[in-house]
């Protein structure tokens, strides 16, 4: 097990240090010079060299290489520069903002995988062309309809037409409960497709059959057997469902006003915030990054005999 | 009862063709069929409910709602096509390359797709937007930026797969040249399941991109797409939720017919059935 | 052979849905009396497989069975409900199918796979675990493979494996679809010994499919002839060398070269 801990560690250094450098030269690359962009939005008359001066003093006279490598050292630090538009750091701003967004992106992944699991074998399973065919009918509906109108019909039934809740929240947990279903409804009817079609596609295993032919119970069939071998892939696939969870959250942030990241990198499109621009996508990736890593390591502590394979004993016969 | 199991039998197929078929008819007459200009404002009409005028009603500027749907479905189909042209662009030859050249080559550019594959994709394609500034024509980018990676590794094995084929082999040990190779061979076997994933992905662009539009950083007013109208009616909500409706509505059919194509071509393709007990 | 019939087939014929070719097995039907060894023998693709899958029901769409009855024991098993069938199956009916490598699963030991018909024969954790010592033992399969997964074994050793399951679940009739498929000589006759072994203690009847005749023709005293899903032929091992044969029964000697 640590082995392969420090194995897949070894081969994420590469990604995370493109990651970095991906997040850098966007910065870097952008049209337009930043130290004259920053005059302008102060609305100071300058001179080319005062611009001049600026850009010693900032380092931007320094080969791009030298400017990234001094960047990484400060990123290491936490060092990420300050918020153009709220003249805080950007850390500050990440922890009033991370934790909402992280709670809303896991509790809704919790739910979508309970939902999912409920499509997926009723989905699979079910004899009663009724049952089936409502599953699949609404999860057709589901993964069709955009997420912000589905917030906007929730809404309306819920504030407009039940005023069960406040349109502008109320500051309480259960405002989170409407993103939640949001957020799961969709992802749940995606992954519910996903985990039938697997089901389905391990049903016409020959190793099912053998398992039909021993006599053994359903029940038994579903959750030894099935389940052993659809596991590894769901698995995989919540990770990038989180990932897609993440970026889902900024629509609901926006339409149910919630204080999260999501708002926060929103705005700084609208204000052209870079620095918050490129941590929020330096922290999202490294989120996103960690959750698959995590499911990399459920994989394999879930496929035993994946594991084994790669140290070739063979046949003992 | 078959009325109901839309997915994966020929009925959801054809459901899917004809819903894209419309919506095709509209793109490419909607501007003249269209009852009114759609950008002609009537500010003594504004948030009207249905009426034999304006089936569909006006919205806040007083701009009949049904002549805007059908005007930018040009625009928001279009966009749609053309980011997935571009990701198409980006993915073929990558893909293509890494699993022809192998080696380095191959290594590097998977490599450099799974940095890109690092980050959540609309994230990605939200940070983009913020460095090129909020436009359709940026979201266009962000998105194609941000889901290139994925394709260019399913053109990667496909290709792979396709070397892997027997006639292929023998025709390289024939002595065939690699652009002939490519279009004789490899590209006949890629492009068909290619297509299948594409009218899937179809579903999903149109998603995002009306997502960044319906967050005001896509198309911008007074462009009729989809998604920025219903940006645009949001202060309307409380007043007149109504106007929300049919944009949302048009949005989620577009995304079902490319759903129901895309699976219906699938299912034709692959009809292994499990067992039953 | 006057015994009452312990499993008969009656005009089984299989279809497949969509399709208005001719059936896939075309009226088959054939008895077999309480430990009577019957052989299968035909071509690839004739139907033999199929006429396995058939009996146990467990047919994957789009075949279907469009007539047909399998009575064992006085009952019709295609008329049972869901849960009484799957009693029959394993302790009723039990089938060894062909390619041994993708019939276990790949994720659970050998000993799991094995724990497991401890529910359907309904006995304690520790029996069973005895019993399937015990089968291991006769099977000449070292015990040290219950705790591999099934990558660890070779073919000849998952198909041992497989006899093993039928020893501990002791069916009153047992198919074995092609079970040396695929196998060097020497491994086939480690099979076969093993297989030989397993029926006499299991006291199961047995249809033995395969398209080899030198090994229909060790096992079973009795032999069905099949072409094009249609049983063209019935004879004892005896009568194969009569030169009045069916021609494909021909055919066949023929091209093994033996009789």
């Amino acid at each position: 097990m640590r082995s392969f801990i420090l194995k897949r560690m070894a081969t994420a250094i590469p990604t995370l240090l493109g990651m970095s450098m991906l997040g850098f030269f966007m910065v870097a690359l952008t049209p337009g010079d930043p130290v004259e962009m920053e005059l302008r939005r102060l609305g100071v008359i300058f001179t080319p060299d005062q611009v001049a001066a600026l850009r010693q003093e900032y380092g931007l006279d320094q080969p791009i290489f030298k400017r990234y490598l001094d960047w990484l050292i400060r990123l290491l630090h936490l060092d990420m520069g300050q918020s153009i538009a709220s003249g805080r750091s950007v850390i500050e701003e990440f922890k009033t903002h991370l934790p909402l967004t992280l709670t809303l992106a896991a509790l809704s992944l919790a739910l979508s995988i309970l939902l999912s699991a409920l499509f997926g074998i009723t989905a699979a399973l079910t004899r009663s062309k009724v049952l089936g065919s409502f599953v699949q009918l609404f999860s057709i509906f589901m993964v069709s309809i955009p997420s912000f109108w589905l917030a906007l019909l929730l809404l309306f039934i819920f504030a407009l037409s039940l005023e069960w809740i406040s349109l502008l929240g109320s500051g309480a947990w259960y405002d989170l409960i409407l993103p939640i279903l949001t957020l799961s409804l969709g992802s749940a009817a995606t992954m519910g497709r996903l985990m039938r079609d697997r089901i389905l596609a391990v049903m016409s295993e020959d190793y099912i059959r053998l398992a039909i032919a021993k006599g053994l119970n359903p029940a038994l069939i579903l959750h030894r057997h099935i389940m052993k071998s659809i596991l590894p892939p769901l698995v995989t696939n919540w990770a990038v469902t989180f990932g897609a969870l993440l970026g889902g959250s900024v629509i609901v942030e926006n339409i149910f006003n919630l204080p999260g990241l999501g708002q926060m990198a929103l705005q700084a499109v609208f204000e052209r915030d870079f620095a918050v621009l490129q941590a929020y996508l330096l922290f999202m990736g490294l989120i996103f990054f960690t959750s698959n890593f995590i499911a990399d390591l459920l994989n394999y502590w879930l496929t035993p005999h994946f594991r084994e394979q790669s140290s070739p004993q063979g046949a003992i016969e | 009862m078959k009325l109901l199991s839309l997915r994966a039998t020929p009925l959801g197929l054809n459901t899917g063709i004809i819903l894209i078929g419309c919506l095709l008819l509209v793109a490419f007459f909607g501007e003249n069929l269209a009852p009114h200009d759609p950008n002609k404002m009537d500010l003594v009409r504004r948030l009207e409910g249905m009426s034999w005028t304006y089936p569909l009603g006006t919205d806040h500027l007083g701009r009949d709602v049904l002549s805007r749907l059908m005007s930018g479905t040009l625009l928001s189909l279009g966009a749609a096509v053309m980011t997935a042209v571009s990701i198409l662009l980006i993915a073929l030859p990558i893909g293509l390359i890494s699993a022809m050249f192998g080696g380095w080559v191959n290594h590097l550019l998977m490599r450099i797709t799974d940095i890109f594959l690092a980050f959540p994709m609309i994230i990605f394609s939200l940070v983009i937007i913020g460095f090129l500034g909020a436009s359709l024509n940026s979201a266009i980018i962000g998105v194609a930026l941000a889901w290139w990676p994925s394709l260019a590794r399913l053109v990667h094995t496909l290709t792979t797969d396709a070397l892997s084929k027997d006639f292929v082999l023998a025709s390289r040990q024939c002595g065939i040249g690699p652009v002939k190779l490519v279009t004789r061979h490899i590209l006949p076997q890629i492009l068909p399941p290619l297509f299948v994933v594409m009218s899937l992905e179809m579903a999903s662009i149109l998603l995002v991109l009306s997502s960044l539009s319906f967050l005001g950083i896509g198309a911008q007013p007074p462009e009729a797409e989809w998604g920025a109208m219903l940006n645009e009616a949001r202060p309307f909500f409380t007043e007149r939720p109504g106007l929300l409706l049919a944009p949302g509505l048009l949005i989620s059919l577009a995304v079902m017919g490319f759903n129901l194509l895309g699976e219906g071509i699938r299912h034709k393709l692959d009809n292994r059935s499990p067992f039953r007990w | 052979m006057v015994k009452t019939p312990l499993f008969k087939l009656e005009h089984l014929t299989i279809c497949q849905q969509g399709t208005d070719r001719k059936p896939i097995i075309d009226d088959v039907s054939f008895s077999l009396a309480q430990g009577q060894h019957l052989g299968l023998i035909g071509r690839s693709g004739c139907g033999k497989s199929v006429t396995s899958h058939a009996i146990m029901d467990i047919l994957r769409p789009p075949l279907f069975r469009k007539q047909g009855r399998a009575i064992l024991q006085g009952q019709d098993i295609y008329t049972l409900s869901g849960t009484e069938k799957r009693r029959v199956r394993g302790q009723g009916i039990f089938c060894i199918f062909q390619s041994p490598g993708s019939a276990l699963h790949p994720a659970l030991t050998i000993k799991q796979q094995m724990m497991e018909i401890s529910t359907v024969i309904d006995q304690d954790q520790a029996a069973t675990s005895d019993v399937i010592e015990y089968a291991f033992d006769r099977m000449q399969l070292p015990i040290r493979c219950l705790e591999q997964y099934p990558h660890h074994l070779s073919g000849g050793m998952k198909q041992r494996v497989l006899m093993a399951m039928a020893l501990l679940l002791k069916p009153r009739f047992l198919i074995a679809d092609e079970p040396t498929t695929g196998l060097d000589v020497l491994t086939e006759r480690d099979v076969l010994d093993a297989m030989e072994i397993m029926l006499e203690e299991t006291q199961s009847a047995c249809l033995f499919i395969s398209h080899d005749i030198r090994i229909v023709k060790r096992v079973c005293p009795d032999l069905l002839v099949m072409q094009n899903g249609k049983i063209v032929d019935r004879c004892t091992r005896d009568e194969l060398t009569y030169r009045d044969r069916a021609e494909t029964t021909r055919e066949i000697i023929d091209a093994m070269g033996v009789a």
